[in-house]
């Protein structure tokens, strides 16, 4: 049971009768102990959640460093992990309609309305990337990343594509970038630029670092930076401009535990549906680099409290994603093994080179721009990113279900406007990563929602006197079921004190996958509060039943759902 | 459209009994996880503080980048040139221990350097220099340099011959290996100079010719560390032992011509296609009084083929090596010789010597990852007196397998285990970083 969203019958009551309640929920269960249903859990007769106020202001946390990488990650994490056999943990920010309230992780965007592509299109972006002229601040001892400040005083970092593989990390940040805005993480303003060497002004401040610290920049670094990247018939070169975040920053947040400086960070992260959700949206992508550089907090100042702020949780850097890192630095197997994958290591080696290992049939596309991405041989079960993290580790299908409903609202329209952001030469790479990222939405939204019942949209509706529950089959809705196999729902409601109602529902999907339970009987305790059992049977396969918890709203005397519980069972 | 989905609230003020309006967490009854948690409770901790020190030298690998430090500290040039750890552990030598110099672009040519010295208390003192100048000349020519100093204490010796083994006689004999073939496991001390240079002409595509000369410097003796083994002369006669009481100093001259298409993959440590092929002759005399005076012909043939999917490589080989001459006028440690880890595994080091020396293989290897190999190989060989006896009848064979590590730039170690038909177990780590393949080839 999916069982963090709500409390047991004992606790959200009021204290009046509070030992009788206890008593009988004792005995009710005991009579029911076998099914367990509808079990003990009862919502609050109140509107779901969906802000959390995580802003309480704060004084300044402490800048934790940067490590280039955890060690951790790749080698102790799932030792520990399996040695500690962890209970099934469910995620703990939830409301109680198993969706994630907005908050300084997460806000809701298209999971909660409809985007227009130029809506994705423009993402997070204020303004059209940096204003020339470009005075340089900083290149990094890499001489990868230039720090910038732009006409209007913006900080930017310019990176360059690698010279032999023009577009590919540049597009791939963008259009990364893109969708996880669309889909509600925090991400920087990032654009593609396209810069004359003369709008890049070297001045006393401008710096290069070294081994041995900082020195001035020179034309000859500049020069150097510039060296081998293709130019436009116009002398320009192609550049990803990250915006720099407001704030301050504080370190990169720790994929386990909580922040211990930070009184809002009240959930640890290894339990945050929006962090365990990631793994969906990030095997769509293939953004298989979870360093922690590539996690930022930023504690953001309350212009009206000094001293006093809050931190923003924020995604950056997706250049490796969409199989850049695959082909630039030839390894094929990113996004199907860990770095360090103890269980592919021993089939490898036991296997003796026979088993044919899971990326070793995908091919790279070999279009310009364009990483080792592809959707044949694609599958969320399969994915794996470069490093163990916490958050993946502990997720269930509860997790993966509340990311892919997210992902399946994103349109074609969409996913082409994200692709559009990158500004790619060649329209075959356009064309492809479209098809690409829509093949692999499909292989997501097929394989989770034939793991968990795909019912959703769950809302009561009332036509003159009868009331009837309705609720979107999202594996019909997105047209990803075989139309030959019969889909049946049927349902039986329970009261407040778990006893059977008599009314029994029974429907099948209309042509959207949408299906209404008709003449609903509701129960006559505690405002009416009834629970809808609904089980879904596919053909010979039998679905966990959906729990729909209702009750009438006071104001309005509807009845309206209040809380969803998901059985794994 | 996507499913219909509920707009978001306000903010609401939250419960007082919730954190932020969302539930926490409750605790479930006793599990059978929770059971099994108390009872891997202890091999846990075990492990934590088994694994603890790899913990934290990854740590601080990372935090205090270890490798720059070492790259500053240990290496020179632009990262060309560097110094780094030897280990190597043989069945029947021990562990021996050192450090090698590499570096990777001499004269800024291409050209190498390795300088290597090691110490181990039963396989003695060894220490080598190889240079090689890069291509020169409209990249046709290369000048090398191949040198080495061992002083091994208790080497081994079994007699001349493909004879099966025998136990060490009770008593002292005086066998002389060159007429009676007996094998028996002898240990001598053997100290040896060898420095070679060679010219390399490249003379078209893959194919070059090589003309090089080795003056070689030998000296024996009884073992100088004691073993359960019985001493040389208690076994054989020395008078047997061509140079065994004189010592050998000879000038090694050949010729070599070669094709070498090799090919390798992300590391220069795995080759994964082409050829290697070689065929040489070439004659030694002897020098101060030296009686050696034979000539020296082989040939062998290397094929690296990719099979079903990449980084399967089958590696065949097959090699024959010749020493023509009365035996009396070949120095026996001089004979071609099969065992040890290199060729015919699953023997002792030099458990064959004849004047002929065939063996082939077969070494099936594939990728478990980046960094770590497997590979499994039978290798079929033995020795015989001369080419009327060639045939292809009591062929030894030794089988094994084991694991290759390396990075994308270099080879770093090699765990190999070995027996043959014959019996015998053999195991050997060589842990060598900074060069480029297990062995030379």
């Amino acid at each position: 049971m999916e069982g963090s969203l709500r409390t047991s019958t004992c606790r959200p009551v009021p204290a009046r009768g509070r030992v009788v309640e206890c008593l009988l929920a004792l005995v009710v269960g005991l009579v029911t102990a076998c099914a367990d249903l509808p079990g003990r859990l009862r919502f609050h007769n109140q509107p779901a959640h969906w802000r959390v106020q995580d802003r309480v202001p704060i004084a300044r946390p402490r800048a934790l460093p940067v490590e280039r990488f955890d060690p951790d990650m790749w080698f102790y994490r799932p030792v520990d992990y399996v040695l500690d056999v962890p209970d099934p943990h469910p995620a703990e920010n939830v409301n109680a309609l198993g969706e994630v309230p907005d908050s300084t992780w997460f806000t809701n965007r298209i999971g909660v309305r409809d985007l227009t592509p130029a809506e994705i299109g423009r993402g997070p972006n204020r303004d059209f990337g940096p204003a020339p002229p470009l005075r340089i601040r900083k290149l990094a001892e890499d001489r990868q990343g230039l720090r910038v400040k732009d006409a209007h005083g913006s900080t930017f970092l310019l990176e360059l594509d690698p010279p032999r593989l023009p577009e590919m990390t540049s597009g791939a940040d963008i259009v990364v970038q893109r969708l996880l805005w669309a889909v509600g993480y925090h991400v920087p303003e990032d654009s593609i630029a396209y810069l004359r060497r003369d709008e890049l002004v070297i001045d006393a401040d401008s710096m290069r670092e070294t081994d041995d610290g900082e020195v001035p920049f020179t034309e000859a670094d500049l020069d150097g930076w510039l060296a081998g990247q293709p130019r436009t018939p116009e002398g320009r070169v192609r550049a990803l401009a990250s915006k720099f975040v407001p704030g301050e920053p504080v370190g990169p947040y720790s994929p386990d535990g909580r922040r211990r400086d930070d009184p809002n960070d009240r959930v640890r992260h290894e339990h945050r549906r929006d962090l365990r959700g990631q793994f969906v949206f990030f095997a769509w992508l293939a953004n298989t680099d979870l360093n922690p550089s590539n996690r930022l907090d930023m504690w953001v100042e309350d212009p009206h409290r000094p001293g006093q702020g809050h931190v923003v949780h924020w995604l950056i850097d997706f250049d490796r994603a969409l199989g850049a890192i695959s082909t630039t630095n030839d390894v094929p197997w990113d996004g199907y093994s860990y770095t360090i994958d103890y269980g592919l290591v021993l089939a490898s080696t036991l296997g003796l080179g026979l088993w044919e290992r899971p990326w070793e049939r995908a091919k790279d596309p070999g279009l310009p721009g364009v990483g080792r991405f592809e959707s044949e041989h694609f599958s969320l079960a399969r994915f794996r990113p470069r490093h163990w993290h916490g958050p993946f580790l502990y997720r269930d299908d509860f997790d993966d279900f509340w990311a892919t409903k997210i992902l399946m609202r994103l349109r074609p329209e969409h996913i082409r406007a994200a692709v559009g952001a990158a500004r790619y030469t060649d329209p075959r790479a356009s064309a492809y990563l479209v098809r690409t990222l829509l093949a692999r939405q499909r292989t997501i939204g097929r394989q989770v929602f034939t793991k968990v019942n795909p019912l959703d949209g769950l809302r009561v509706v009332t036509r003159g006197a009868d009331t009837a529950l309705c609720a979107d089959d999202l594996l019909l809705h997105h047209g990803l079921g075989d139309a030959a196999i019969e889909t049946r729902y049927e349902a039986r409601a329970y009261d407040w004190h778990g006893r059977l109602l008599p009314w029994r529902g029974r429907a099948g999907p209309g042509r959207d996958g949408s299906f209404c339970l008709d003449r609903l009987r509701s129960g006559r305790a505690r405002h009416d509060y009834t629970i809808v059992e609904i089980r879904t049977r596919r053909g010979p396969r039998k679905y966990a039943p959906v729990l729909v918890h209702l009750a009438r709203d006071p104001g309005s005397g509807r009845l309206r759902v209040i809380g969803i519980d998901r059985r794994r069972r | 459209m996507g499913a219909t989905l509920p707009s978001p609230s306000a903010t609401t003020d939250p419960p007082d009994d919730l954190a932020h309006g969302i539930a926490r967490h409750e605790r479930r009854r006793v599990s059978g996880r929770q059971v099994l948690r108390v009872l891997l409770y202890l091999p846990r901790r075990i492990i934590d503080l088994a694994v603890e020190p790899i913990r934290l030298g990854l740590w601080a690998y990372e935090r205090y980048e270890l490798r720059r430090l070492y790259q500053r500290v240990f290496s020179f040039d632009g990262q060309r040139f560097g110094l780094y750890p030897v280990v190597k552990i043989e069945s029947a030598f021990g562990a021996s221990a050192g450090a090698r110099i590499v570096h990777h672009d001499l004269f800024r040519n291409r050209g190498s350097l390795d300088a290597w010295a090691t110490y181990g208390n039963r396989s003695g003192a060894q220490a080598g220099l190889d240079a090689h100048s890069g291509w020169l000349g409209k990249r046709r020519w290369r000048i090398g340099l191949a040198s080495f100093y061992r002083d091994v204490p208790a080497d081994r010796f079994y007699g001349i011959g493909d004879g099966d083994l025998e136990p060490a006689p009770a008593r002292p004999m005086r066998v002389d290996a060159r007429a009676r073939t007996m094998a028996v496991q002898t240990r001598f001390e053997h100290e040896r100079v060898r420095v070679a240079l060679g010219v390399t002409y490249r003379i078209v595509g893959p194919l070059h010719v090589e003309l090089s000369s080795a003056f070689a410097w030998r000296r024996f003796g009884p073992p100088t560390r004691d073993t359960s083994d019985a001493d040389i002369d208690d076994v054989y006669t020395p008078q047997g032992l061509v140079g065994y009481e004189d010592g050998v100093r000879n000038v090694y001259n050949q010729l070599r011509l070669a094709v070498d298409t090799r090919r390798h993959g992300r590391s220069p440590a795995l080759t994964t296609s082409g050829w290697f092929a070689s065929v040489y002759g070439g004659y030694t005399v002897g020098a101060w009084r030296d009686r050696s005076r034979y000539a020296r012909v082989g040939i062998e043939a290397q094929r690296f083929v990719q099979l079903w999917a990449p980084h399967r490589i089958l590696h065949l080989r097959a090699a024959v090596d010749t020493a023509i001459a009365p035996l009396d006028r070949i120095p026996f440690v001089d004979l071609p010789s099969l065992g040890g880890p290199y060729v015919l595994r699953g023997y002792p080091r030099d458990r064959f010597r004849d004047r002929i020396a065939g063996f082939a293989t077969a070494e099936y290897t594939w990728e478990i990852n980046d960094f770590i190999a497997g590979f499994l190989f039978v290798e079929p060989g033995r020795v015989w007196s001369g080419f009327d006896d060639v045939s292809p009848a009591r062929l030894r064979m030794g089988y094994g397998g084991g694991l290759q590590i390396h990075s994308y730039a270099s080879f770093l170690a090699r765990v190999q285990f070995a027996s043959s038909i014959d019996g015998g177990f053999f195991a050997n780590l060589n842990l060598s970083p900074g060069t480029r393949t297990w062995t030379r080839r």
